[in-house]
């Protein structure tokens, strides 16, 4: 019995470390290629061997700044995403407030709206709001990149959700102690939900940085294109060197592991509270 | 300190439940009184009406002589625990106590010097840094406290503040509120389901039922002349038994017919006449558990009783029996003895019952007569 039970314990680990290695290696891949000289990329390509740096060179992280302005890249990207996750979370955690605790006619019919629209995809709609804002005049400009994507109905059902499990006794408590309805949200409601502003801001954040259909179809000029643009460009600059693509990638993951740390303990209680898969 | 008064006030939910029926209630400026019924019967309801939580359906409710229906919570100047404590999980108990004062935009200086001060009263100074989660349930409570006297309310709500405490701090802690309240003689409201906290507490207790208020007075008054059958249910542990009687004039004088036996009255000139006066022929007799004797002393009626089962308490044994020599009957009784009581289960014998200590009930169940009334 013990044996067998080894035996199963060994298989499980032996299935799960090679899961655990599918799922890495294109990421240890890349990291230990952006370190290697280019010639050596796809000569090692083939072999474990090649998961391992051997040397250390930076020669193609400089390479990416000589080639591309990744730095324009970079700030565009940061700014299109924080843009949209402050006002994101700002705009859907009213809304999801204003659906889970304020009495307002049409409520449950507008709220039903919001949910089903969280089955719509961007492509489904891409087309028609590309005619709205090349009316609105705001194509090639930060503004088409963040304003269309600060509402978002499955945001604004994490809020409402997670607000409505909140003991509403807090806010009457507020109410009684003197705050009016916006402190009560801001001193009160808001400092209990940081689980799911960390949810909704790590969730809109890592969306938005991989975007490439919308600025693709909005955007012309490379002042205002985000990473996704700038390495889809990278990939057809020749030469082709895939050493500094990797670069590019690593430099690219970088702030996106940044904002997993820094807000996951907050992340991991928000989807425990709020049921919803990372 | 100020008065309240609920002016014929009725609250209906939307979904069309009546939580609150023509309440008509004053508070005395300094009073404390305590509503007390069971859940569902629209004592919450006030409270919240009172304190501006839930609006009004119909009548009035003012504060200090003012109406204050359209008034918002903070207008109210009304300071509530709530009966889970409702302290900001993210604030310190200093932060917690301070809150009702910086919403105000009192000065720092001022803030602390009020928190501090509170702190002082409710001994919780040396817990000031702690956060909530970090407080054993007596010392939120006293934290609750604390953040609703802080900003000097005119009227205090307390809604089942002992709820979530175990019995020994509750009887602990129901002291504290009733010495603070002796002490600062604020106006307040406390609501609960415990008779035996509204008892102790209130200069006046409030016995609600069905959104109806079924009787305000004493303590004293509520258990010794309670107006219908619900309180003197209600009131009393265990409550009053009740039994359908009649009482007939025959030859040899008025006599109480009551679960198949045959009581002689005539000694009773009031209970007879106030019989008489309600001249109904039906109505409900109704004896205190403390007030049956299993001993026969003098000027006693004796009942036939088959007993149920007998509860041990240590300092009194509660007997539980079947009044009368029908045994289908499914009427229990209790009666209250102090020390151990030698009886076994389904052993017939009598009990006895000062005539003085019968309570007569019409068939509406309003009170019509005890020796205690008089």
């Amino acid at each position: 019995m013990k044996r067998q039970q080894k035996i199963a314990s060994l298989l499980v680990y032996g299935v799960l470390l090679l899961l655990a290695f599918i799922f890495v290696a294109p990421v240890a891949m890349m990291v230990v290629g952006s370190l290697k000289p280019d010639a050596r990329v796809l000569q090692e390509a083939g072999s474990l061997s090649g998961l391992l740096p051997h040397t250390i060179e930076w020669q193609n992280y400089a390479d990416v700044f000589a080639r591309v302005p990744f730095i324009n890249y970079l700030f565009n990207s940061l700014f299109i995403s924080v843009s949209i996750v402050v006002c994101g979370l700002l705009v859907n955690s009213l809304a999801g407030y204003a659906f889970s605790r304020l009495q307002w006619k049409g409520r449950d019919a507008l709220l039903l709206l919001v949910v089903s629209l969280m089955i719509i995809p961007l492509e489904a709609i891409a087309v028609p709001l590309f005619y709205e804002v090349t009316l609105l005049g705001w194509r090639n400009t930060y503004l088409v990149q963040i304003v269309p994507f600060i509402a978002n109905a499955f945001s604004i059902y994490l809020f409402y959700s997670f607000f409505l499990g909140l003991p509403r006794e807090l806010e009457e408590a507020a109410r009684i102690d003197g705050a009016g309805p916006w402190r009560t949200f801001f001193y009160i409601v808001a400092p209990n939900a940081r689980p799911v502003f960390a949810s909704v801001a790590i969730l809109t954040f890592l969306t938005q940085w991989g975007s490439f259909l919308w600025p693709l179809m909005v955007t012309s000029s490379e002042s205002v294109r985000p990473l996704p643009l700038g390495i889809a460009a990278f990939y057809t600059l020749p030469p082709l060197q895939w050493g500094d693509i990797f670069a590019f990638g690593v430099m690219m993951v970088l702030p996106v592991l940044l904002v997993f740390i820094l807000f996951q303990r907050w992340f991991v209680q928000g989807v425990a509270s709020t049921g919803v898969k990372g | 300190m100020a008065q309240v008064e609920f002016r014929q006030v009725s609250k209906r939910f939307a979904n069309g439940v009546m939580a609150l029926d023509h309440l008509s209630l004053e508070i005395a400026a300094g009073e404390l009184i305590v509503l007390v019924g069971p859940s569902g019967c629209g004592k919450s309801t006030a409270l919240r009406l009172l304190a501006g939580l839930e609006p009004v359906t119909e009548g009035e409710i003012r504060i200090g002589g003012q109406r204050v229906n359209e008034a918002t919570p903070q207008q109210r100047n009304v300071a509530m625990v709530f009966q889970n404590y409702a302290l900001y999980p993210h604030l310190s108990v200093q932060q917690n106590l301070a809150f009702p004062l910086r919403m105000a935009h009192l000065d720092d200086a001022l803030v602390r010097d009020k928190v501090a001060e509170i702190a002082e009263l409710l001994d919780l100074t040396a817990l000031l840094q702690r956060k909530p989660v970090q407080l054993s349930g007596g010392q939120r409570q006293r934290v609750a406290m604390g953040r609703a006297l802080v900003r000097d309310p005119s009227v205090f709500l307390l809604d089942e503040p002992l709820s979530n405490l175990d019995a020994t701090l509750r009887a602990q802690i129901r002291g504290e509120i009733g010495a603070i309240q002796k002490r600062l003689r604020k106006t307040t409201l406390y609501v609960t389901h415990d008779q035996v906290e509204a008892m102790t507490l209130g200069d006046r207790v409030a016995v609600m039922y069905a959104g109806q208020l079924q009787q305000l007075g004493s303590p004293e008054m509520l258990y010794l002349q309670p107006e219908n059958i619900f309180v003197a249910r209600f009131i009393g542990s265990p409550g009053m038994n009740i039994i359908t009687a009649a009482l007939r004039q025959e030859a040899d004088g008025m006599i109480l017919r009551v679960a198949g036996q045959s009581i002689s009255m005539s000694a009773e000139t009031g209970l007879c006449d106030a019989w008489q006066q309600c001249s109904q022929q039906t109505a409900f007799l109704g004896i205190r558990p403390e007030a049956i004797s299993l001993d026969k002393n003098e000027r006693v009626v004796a009942l036939r009783a088959r007993i149920r089962s007998v509860e041990y308490l240590g300092h009194e044994s509660l007997v539980h029996f079947y009044p009368g020599d029908n045994s289908a009957s499914d009427t229990v009784w209790v009666a209250r003895i102090t020390g151990r009581v030698d009886c076994s289960k389904d052993e017939t014998r009598d009990v006895y019952v000062k005539p003085e200590a019968m309570y007569l009930f019409d068939k509406n169940e309003q009170f019509i007569y005890t020796v205690h009334a008089e």
